[in-house]
């Protein structure tokens, strides 16, 4: 009897380790979300972009764009100047995106009016020109601003991904949720759906290419498609360079209206 | 010296300066040439006649340094009849340091927040020969100036030297856009070009993720003349005033806020203090300005509102004691922002009249777009809008930027 107790206890103890094991090695759907937002990506950061837009027709247009950013321990600062086409050249975006989960904030350059705008928070969902990239995505989203839950695993790709659902915390999004495929280990979204609010797919991001880069991972190559108005934009991320001493001051006014040369 | 003396001199000193920035730039590290084609044309509702018929050459060459930077910006209109008029709108030499910068040329200013409307942006004067409807950048003059900013932290310190003053342009005798009062304006009297008749601006701005806001202050001359003598005899002539300022803009919830304030210390005024005989009388007036920016349903969304008011106000000045000023901007944009409308609107208020400029933009392909719109005046016939109504257009506008 008293064995039979013991190797009860046993078989008891292990699966209950087994069990506290398995729960200790899933992280849940914000730990996800939290490791994919402070994935480290280097302190400072320069690429060139090419952005290139496709229509349901499949003529292109492209777009030339300097990127430059820098990360604080509170904030994330970015730079876009627009190179070409000639139509849009010189305007360029600032976007400041705040580690304590505040929305961003985000400034635009004009050279036709010689001024720089903010950004309102319901403009943030209107197209980056043109592209189907909204002025949000090009912030940073912080994991504050959505309810996460892992809703699945699965080989994405050949990359063993969770599979995130994340619900909007609060209100002015255009999506009313979004599923995520993470990559293990590496924390880098594959794909994200976008669903309107009949839940429905309208929107898919999708990552074609990413690479180390000075031992950062770095995505090199990404499409969203607009299902709905089959229009898609591909970026694509070319002479990227870390730490080439920027300063916290030249992600400024002054630096929007001057131009990329720093 | 003759007129006709003064004019090839001033064009072999542009020449000069041409030659002079051309030189510097091939030996700048880097060049970039660029620029503007457009063809335009502009028919009257009312009159069925198409008095504006216009290619506009704009050209920019850019070149680089280690801590310089050159621009030159020449012009050239191409009117129906085949007069050319061309220019430099910009020429000047950027030396860049890293906690300040200068800036030495022929440069268009541009400050405060308002969209449309000059407040504390009085620096430069305004092309106005095409009354308000021109470009934002071809509406301002480039003048010859010197200017020195200087960063520290949040803020930039600014101060802008103009040794020579140049008036705001007004229409000739030619342009639809003419008037008869602005005979008694024309040819006004410039003050004489000595440093104690230059002007001078200075400006602090400081800039954070939750406000931009600046203060600024001026030494200036009236870009508009004012008149004394009589009505068929009337003498112009330009004063000086000091402007004090400020704006600001700022994010409420999801709303911007811009707000810009001036106010113009003993600004001259016309008066007529007998009946055919101009006068002139000092007074304090307030130019404010508040305006908001939303986007709602995805059309972007801007309302301004305009108050000019004349302290010490007296019956014989020939300016309203009030003006009262709405303007209002509602764009969209479709197909990936190849197709954009907009509709643009000043309002006159109490005598009303209005500017209506609704327009529609159609990206032919990557710097290629074709405009059409129609600019729809009326309103009392007094008023700044309302006596344009036989000037109601609609217009084609073809641009190919390079």
């Amino acid at each position: 009897m008293f064995r039979r107790i013991t190797l009860g206890l046993l078989i008891g103890l292990i699966f209950a380790g087994l069990l506290f094991s398995q729960a200790n090695d899933t992280p849940s759907g914000r730990e996800v979300m939290e490791n994919v937002y402070y994935r480290p990506t280097g302190d400072e950061m320069t690429a060139d972009l090419k952005m290139v837009l496709t229509n349901s027709r499949g003529a292109t247009r492209e777009r030339s764009i300097k990127q430059f950013s820098k990360s604080t321990d509170d904030v994330d600062k970015k730079m876009m100047f627009f190179l070409d086409p000639a139509d849009v050249r010189d305007s360029s975006f600032m976007n400041w995106s705040y580690h304590d989960g505040r929305s961003d904030d985000q400034w635009i350059y004009l050279p036709a009016i010689r001024k720089i705008r903010r950004i309102s928070a319901d403009s943030k969902n209107d197209s980056f020109m043109g592209s189907d990239f909204t002025y949000d995505d090009l912030g940073e989203r912080h994991p504050d601003e959505d309810k996460h839950k892992i809703i699945g695993e699965e080989e994405y790709n050949g990359e063993p991904c969770y599979i995130v659902e994340s619900v909007p915390v609060g209100s002015g999004d255009t999506f009313s949720k979004t599923v995520s495929w993470i990559i293990k280990d590496k924390w880098i979204g594959l794909k994200r759906e976008y669903y309107d609010e009949n839940g429905q797919v309208y929107k898919i991001l999708q990552i074609d290419d990413y690479e180390k880069i000075d031992n950062y991972w770095v995505i090199t190559d990404m499409i969203i498609r607009d299902l709905g108005r089959n229009h898609s934009t591909r970026i694509r991320m070319e002479n990227v360079r870390f730490n080439i001493g920027l300063r916290d001051n030249q992600f400024s006014e002054r630096q929007m209206m001057q131009g990329p040369r720093l | 010296m003759s007129n006709a003396k003064m004019k090839i001199y001033a064009r072999l000193m542009l020449i000069a300066v041409l030659v002079l920035v051309v030189q510097t730039t091939l030996i700048a590290k880097d060049i970039r040439f660029s620029g503007m084609l457009r063809s335009y044309a502009g028919g009257r509702i009312s009159e069925g006649d198409i008095p504006l018929t216009e290619q506009t050459l704009d050209l920019e060459l850019q070149g680089w340094g280690n801590s310089t930077r050159i621009n030159i910006n020449p012009y050239a209109y191409i009117m129906g009849e085949g007069d050319i008029d061309w220019g430099v709108r910009e020429a000047y030499i950027d030396i860049l340091f890293r906690n300040f910068d200068f800036r030495i040329g022929k440069q268009a200013v541009v400050w405060g927040e308002a969209e449309g409307v000059f407040i504390t942006d009085i620096v430069s004067p305004q092309d106005l020969r095409s009354f308000i409807l021109a470009d934002f950048r071809e509406i301002r003059i480039g003048v010859p100036a010197i200017r020195a900013n200087y960063y520290r932290g949040p803020l930039t310190y600014e101060v802008v030297w103009l040794p020579i003053f140049v008036p705001t342009s007004q229409p000739g005798p030619e342009s639809i856009w003419y008037r008869e009062s602005m005979a008694s304006i024309a040819d006004s009297e410039l003050p004489e070009k000595k440093l104690s008749n230059s002007e001078v601006f200075g400006k602090i701005k400081y800039f954070s993720r939750t406000i931009t806001a600046e203060i600024m202050a001026g030494y200036a001359w009236d870009d508009l003349p004012v008149l004394e003598g009589t009505v068929n005899s009337p003498d112009p002539f330009h004063e000086r005033f000091t402007v004090v300022g400020g704006s600001f803009s700022t994010t409420l919830s999801s709303i911007i806020l811009r707000s810009e304030q001036a106010v113009y210390l003993n600004r001259a005024f016309t008066t007529m203090p007998s009946p055919g005989m101009f006068g002139t009388s000092d007074h304090h007036q307030l130019h404010s300005l508040t305006g908001l920016d939303w986007s709602l349903l995805g059309i972007d969304m801007s309302a301004q509102y305009i108050l000019q008011y004349i302290n010490d106000y007296e019956d014989s000045l020939l300016t309203s004691e009030y003006e009262h000023t709405a303007t209002f901007r509602l764009r969209d944009s479709y197909f990936a922002d190849t197709l954009t409308l907009e509709l643009f609107g000043y309002v006159g208020i109490d005598p009303a009249d209005m500017l209506l400029r609704p327009s529609l933009t159609y990206s032919i392909e990557d710097g290629v777009e074709i405009k059409t719109g129609i600019e729809l005046f009326f309103g009392d016939e007094e008023r700044n809008f309302g006596r344009y109504d036989k000037n109601s257009l609609a217009y084609v506008s073809l641009r190919w930027y390079f």
